[in-house]
């Protein structure tokens, strides 16, 4: 029993711990009841069934709830972890389009920070040669940073707009894969 | 039996089951599994996805003898989903009995 719940416990992924341990404690009672009613504790885990398995339920169930409340960035790409290993087969396709379109969107963010980052540089360019008597080059660096920081933020806003629109159709695919239709 | 279809089974006989008495999980693991083959774990995570959708309550109770049990109750929310799977279940069953009679007929 001990090593069925424990094993449990490890595989839980993506969740606070009380929450694991209310989860193990439901199994724990299972066990308890099956021992008084005459049944070996290995009959008990044979019906119970894998406990990597039932812990997968748990965390794309979970992962997938997550994400309604946050489309935060880690959310979402835990959630797709955890949708992806619990349904690995089917909606493996779609799982991988989505991982395309999330490297595609995360090397856009990369650019827009690294544009960023430049208009930074240059600017403290433009400092160091306002010191010197190079106010040309002082001028030059000035508008460069200007042009490259609006660069960088309006790239920043549009993929930005362009993952939630990606990204925040996921938890109702994601129900889908995993066959998790909510009522009401 | 198709484990998807299962699934969606198990959901409706879990409600069905609340909705003629209060019961614990191991309780409905044990009348589930009589009746249908599943894996009794799988009944948990249900669970608690009915009580996250607030379909059903949960309170500790001991009176069946023994330590104290987290029984399961169903909401009126819970109530009117029975009612809707019911429904839904017996009109499908009812599709493809027809179906059958049309096969044997021809």
């Amino acid at each position: 029993m001990n090593e069925y719940l424990s094993i449990l416990m490890a595989s839980l992924k993506h969740m606070r711990s009380e929450e694991k341990q209310e989860i193990v404690a439901d199994y724990k009672e299972h066990f308890e009841i099956g021992l008084e009613a005459g049944k070996t504790e290995e009959d008990i885990a044979a019906e119970l069934g894998d406990p990597r398995q039932l812990a997968k339920m748990y965390s794309a169930h979970n992962a997938v709830e997550k994400a309604h409340a946050s489309k935060g960035f880690g959310d979402a790409v835990k959630m797709l972890g955890a949708v992806l290993s619990f349904k690995i087969g089917g909606g493996i396709v779609i799982g991988t389009l989505y991982l395309i379109c999330a490297a595609v969107l995360v090397s856009v963010f990369a650019a827009a920070a690294v544009l960023i980052i430049g208009s930074a540089g240059t600017l403290v360019l433009a400092v160091m040669n306002l010191v010197k008597p190079f106010i040309a080059y002082a001028l030059m660096a000035a508008f460069t940073a200007m042009a490259l920081g609006c660069g960088g933020a309006l790239a920043w806003k549009g993929n930005k707009k362009l993952w939630q629109a990606v990204f925040g159709r996921l938890p109702g695919l994601a129900r889908r894969m995993t066959n998790e239709k909510r009522h009401g | 039996m198709n484990t998807q279809f299962k699934k969606g089974v198990l959901e409706m006989c879990v409600l069905m089951l609340l909705k003629k008495k209060d019961a614990y999980g191991y309780e409905l693991a044990e009348k589930i599994s009589s009746a249908i083959e599943i894996a009794q774990g799988t009944l948990y995570p249900l669970l608690r996805k009915l009580k996250a959708d607030g379909y059903c309550e949960t309170y500790l109770s001991d009176k069946s003898g023994g330590p104290p049990r987290r029984y399961y109750k169903l909401t009126a929310k819970g109530r009117r989903a029975e009612q809707e799977k019911r429904q839904e279940w017996l009109y499908f069953v009812d599709s493809v009995g027809s179906l059958m009679e049309e096969e044997s007929n021809e």
